[in-house]
């Protein structure tokens, strides 16, 4: 009897296990039938429907036949508006002073869930399930009061009350970022590309995984579509295989020269 | 007491005032770039040619759009990843950001949102203009910088980028 009931529980432990797995990898693969916008982006499509951002609101316009757009709504938002990204039936907008998260449950118009202040930064946002990442940065547009160079995930669990998780110091100014699985893949500029683990960033701890530098690359925004990383920057277009995180390896690239 | 408050805020609204008139007589920053009003709202094709100020990506399936800052949107076929090649250019004055739908490119257009039918690279062009979507009034500075810049003539046009330079008696800060 005992050995039966062991043997249950070791099934029940690898049923538990092998799901959990499974929704991990299931996570995030890119199926976008709207097609991918990077997180800088200030325009973006969702079904039929687009979204676009200025310095101050949101406008709706209606692209049910794209060759026709109408113009439906605008909807007053705040401040120094940067970015927009879309998440399942969320818009997440980020201004100079923290995220803003809208429904789309009527996506026609989109209303305010909930918000989430940090101080004044340029701030690129994307999110998952639970967690929204935005990176922090205080030079150039955003140099302001303290030097900032940081990596913000907030806990959005429950989407009408977002909390700050984790603050991740970088050692070089972040840009525009996207993500895979467990994989953080964040632009920082001349200094390059940089792959943080999340979960280790989560917990405090090291995150970098892995980095792609070189002499004139520098990176801008990146994009994981179709299993690639896709990466821009002044320099051009570059894509690469990343099925090693430790060796991402490029596969081509168009430079400004060519 | 009062005499010294006074005097303390007199002293204060002196100074942010001198600091107001404070202008150099020289300093880097930028000056707009213009596009001639005739010429602003015209989309153009032309062959595929290199990025000048390669911006944002949009991707779908195995197509990638280049925004080039200000100037167009670069197609890029990208069916065999080891050797994406450049297609065409769209011309766009003053955009931004695009995005693509069912074939028609949907990007900024100064003020305006405009449709453009690219399923045919040898028939570009427009299906549609909403006019009036992005308020003139955020084109007026550099929305990537602080510091001096040239102030916008909107005479001169529409501003399509911007170039740093030094400016001789720069009269807008932001």
């Amino acid at each position: 009897m005992k050995k039966i009931f062991f043997a249950l529980a070791i099934l029940l432990i690898a049923g538990i296990v092998s799901s959990c797995s499974k929704s991990d990898s299931e996570m995030d693969v890119p199926v976008s039938p709207d097609g991918k916008s990077g997180s800088t982006a200030r325009l973006v499509i969702k079904s039929d429907y687009l979204y676009a951002v200025d310095n101050t609101s949101l406008k709706v316009i209606n692209i049910a036949d794209p060759t026709n757009p109408t113009y439906v709504r605008t909807v007053d938002i705040g401040f120094g508006i940067e970015t927009i990204y879309t998440f399942k039936d969320y818009l997440f907008i980020g201004s100079s002073f923290g995220m803003y998260v809208y429904s789309l449950n009527d996506p026609s118009t989109p209303t305010r869930l909930s918000q989430f202040q940090h101080a004044t930064a340029c701030d690129p946002v994307i999110a998952n399930d639970t967690l929204a990442f935005f990176t922090l940065r205080n030079n150039e547009v955003c140099s302001r009061w303290v030097d900032t160079r940081e990596i913000d995930v907030v806990d959005i669990k429950s989407i009408t009350n977002p909390y700050l998780r984790m603050v991740y110091q970088t050692d070089d100014y972040p840009y525009g970022l996207d993500m895979y699985n467990n994989y953080l893949f964040v632009c920082h500029g001349d200094a390059g590309l940089v792959v943080y683990d999340i979960n280790k960033m989560l917990n405090g701890n090291n995150a970098k995984v892995s980095s792609i530098t070189g002499t004139d690359f520098n990176a801008y925004d990146a994009i994981i579509y179709q299993n690639r990383l896709f990466v821009v920057g002044e320099n051009g277009f570059y894509q690469y295989d990343f099925s090693n995180i430790q060796n991402i390896s490029l596969i081509s690239s168009i430079l400004k020269t060519q | 007491m009062k005499k010294l408050v006074f005097s303390t805020l007199l002293a204060l609204l002196l100074a942010s005032c001198s600091k107001m008139d404070d202008q150099p007589a020289n300093a880097v920053g930028y000056r707009p770039i213009y596009v001639a009003k005739d010429l602003a709202f015209k989309i153009t094709t032309e062959p595929a040619k290199s990025f000048a100020h390669p911006g944002k990506m949009f991707l779908y399936q195995n197509y990638i759009y280049i925004t080039d800052y200000g100037t167009g949107v670069h197609i890029i076929d990208n069916s065999d990843p080891a050797h994406p090649q450049k297609l065409a250019f769209v011309g766009i004055p003053g955009v931004r950001d695009a995005a693509v739908k069912n074939g028609i490119l949907l990007a900024d257009n100064f003020t305006d949102l405009v449709a453009i039918d690219i399923t045919d690279l040898s028939n570009v062009h427009i299906t549609k203009r909403v006019a009036e979507i992005y308020p003139v009034e955020n084109q007026m500075f550099p929305e990537f910088a602080t510091g001096y810049f040239e102030c916008v003539d909107t005479a001169k046009g529409y501003v399509a980028g911007w170039e740093k330079v030094n400016l001789s008696n720069p009269k807008c800060y932001r």
